[in-house]
């Protein structure tokens, strides 16, 4: 009864004054409540994190556009990209595309073949969770220095 | 004849008013200019040896400056908000700036928690907390770091008063801004220790971060386990990183009031940044703001190292006890880690633990190197990135919970 009477009294339940020694008892109170309250703090953070990553997974996966075909080679000449694939959408990687665009038709140039891109796709990573080169070519790069 | 007899008298009253007669004629005057020499030694650590020379270095010249006898710059009697018949009457800030000297105007606005937040605000606009939203586990890490703060209290209380324990412990968030917060609000100056005290220990140990931790890493980890490569972390929407600020304002700052000015400060920076809509205040918050506020503050906490407050066995316990701290901090941190490592079946590299002390970047480079050191091809940047600035939140509650306990 004492216990609950102290809890619903809005009088702070843990104020110490400060400003003379304290005695052990309350030394070892401080340490556990304030760890006690920082953890309980973080993880309700991490409880709400969670729950918004969650969230934000299930509405990018449901917003994921339908997996493009496969590239196919063809030999009809169309040099230019299709404007409206939809990797080139969702990428807006246009200069990228045509970039790759051109260096393609220079080796098919070369070969005496044209050859039309048709979509673009990233490559998924042989293993999940390994880092495909260019990632890693990029992290060694910003890392080195430290 | 007159004449050289004014010159003389003159010349006699500025030698009794100079500096010069002070230090040679009383103990305080020689104390005096032992704090001078001292402030030698940390201007030559931050200039020449480059720790944390944006801070150490102003407050160094702070210290000089209010060493100076008969300068009247800094007057430590105005902060202790006691009358002369030793009254607690509370602080007179009309009288600060009636008849206080530059540095008394200057130190306002640490007295009044004005500056660490405003840096805080300059923080939040550099900080990412892409990689702590990505993998939310990473809060664990900051706040089993904030243990260097608790467990050196515990060191600390056998020693000092509650507020002075309190304030000696928060070093071991590693975050100085934070340090000078708490110490401001809970040191009046009448003590044996004062804010000055705190910001040069924590300064000094923020620089020395490189050499404290890895000990401490290496010790604690198995080659095995510093080898862990983790996965890759998730891409990040703008939308989350929108939301987290405001979240994270309106979780702390209700569950924990007093953390709310400086969460809030960091959390309103990175919200600037993250709505991409406020480039001209992101930018004068982080660079014209942030640096105006760095010297206001390192000026002004260097000018409560008055001789009494440095020149005593306190001030060398207080060293000790802030390497404890940073020491206990990287520990907690590390153990923690390799729980989660092996409740986790092995993915998660114990060196990313000691990230949770705040001093960002620098402790997430630490575990990156100490990572690269034992396998190059392994990359522990990002992910320690997480716990590092979890560690800025969960030493700015812990400072919340201290301010709230003694406060």
């Amino acid at each position: 009864m004492q216990t609950w009477m102290m809890l619903t009294n809005s009088a702070p339940l843990f104020m110490m004054d400060g400003n003379g020694k304290l005695p052990f008892t309350d030394i070892v109170a401080t340490t556990i409540t304030g760890l006690a309250v920082v953890f309980l703090g973080l993880i309700i953070l991490i409880l709400f994190l969670t729950l918004l990553g969650k969230i934000f997974d299930r509405k990018s996966g449901s917003s994921k556009p339908a997996a493009p075909s496969a590239p196919k080679q063809e030999k009809t000449p169309a040099p230019k990209p299709e404007p409206k694939s939809p990797a080139a959408d969702a990428g807006q990687e246009q200069e990228i595309v045509a970039a790759i665009c051109a260096a393609i038709s220079a080796i098919g140039e070369a070969e005496g073949t044209t050859y039309a891109v048709k979509s673009i796709r990233p490559k998924q990573a042989p293993v999940r969770g390994a880092r495909p080169a260019w990632y890693m070519a990029g992290l060694r790069d910003n890392t080195t220095p430290f | 004849m007159v004449i050289i007899e004014t010159l003389l008298q003159t010349l006699k009253d500025l030698w009794f008013e100079s500096g010069m007669y002070a230090f040679v004629t009383s103990v305080e005057g020689l104390k005096s200019l032992a704090m001078i020499l001292i402030s030698f030694v940390f201007m030559y650590l931050a200039i020449k040896k480059g720790f944390e020379p944006l801070l150490l270095l102003p407050i160094a010249f702070g210290m000089l400056l209010t060493n100076i006898p008969n300068a009247g710059m800094y007057h430590p009697e105005f902060w202790t908000g006691l009358n002369e018949a030793g009254e607690h009457v509370g602080i007179d800030y009309l009288h600060v700036m009636r008849e206080g000297g530059l540095l008394d105007i200057l130190y306002m606005g640490v007295k009044l928690q004005v500056y660490p937040p405003l840096i805080f605000l300059g923080i939040g606009c550099m900080t990412d907390f892409g990689p702590l939203i990505a993998n939310p586990k990473s809060f664990v890490l900051g706040a089993a770091a904030q243990g260097g703060i608790f467990f050196t209290f515990i060191f600390a209380a056998l020693f000092f008063t509650g507020k002075e324990a309190s304030s000696i412990a928060i070093i071991g968030g590693a975050d100085g801004p934070t340090a000078i917060y708490v110490s401001s609000k809970l040191l009046s100056g009448g003590g044996s220790i004062d804010t000055g005290t705190i910001a040069l220990a924590a300064y000094t140990y923020m620089a020395l971060v490189p050499i404290i931790q890895p000990p401490i890493m290496r010790l604690l980890t198995t080659k095995q386990e510093r080898s862990i490569k983790m996965g890759q972390l998730r891409q990040v929407s703008k939308t989350e990183k929108i939301i987290f600020p405001i979240a994270v304002t309106l979780i702390i700052g209700s569950l924990i009031p007093s953390a709310a000015p400086l969460v809030g400060m960091l959390m309103l920076g990175n919200l600037l940044k993250e709505s991409g809509v406020c480039a001209r205040l992101v930018d004068t918050a982080q660079n014209a703001l942030m640096n105006i506020i760095t010297i206001f503050l390192g000026i002004s906490v260097g000018a409560t190292t008055k001789a009494d407050k440095v020149i005593n066995l306190e001030f060398l316990l207080v060293m000790l006890l802030g390497v404890a701290a940073f020491a206990l901090g990287t520990a907690s941190g590390v153990l923690l880690a390799k729980l989660m490592n092996k409740l986790s079946g092995g993915k998660i590299n114990p060196l990313i633990g000691s990230a949770g002390v705040s001093a960002v970047p620098m402790a997430a480079r630490i575990s990156q190197k100490e990572g690269a050191r034992e396998d190059p091809t392994n990359f522990l940047l990002m992910h320690a990135m997480g716990p590092n600035v979890a560690g800025v939140i969960g030493s700015a509650v812990a400072a919340g919970v201290l301010l709230s306990i003694f406060g």
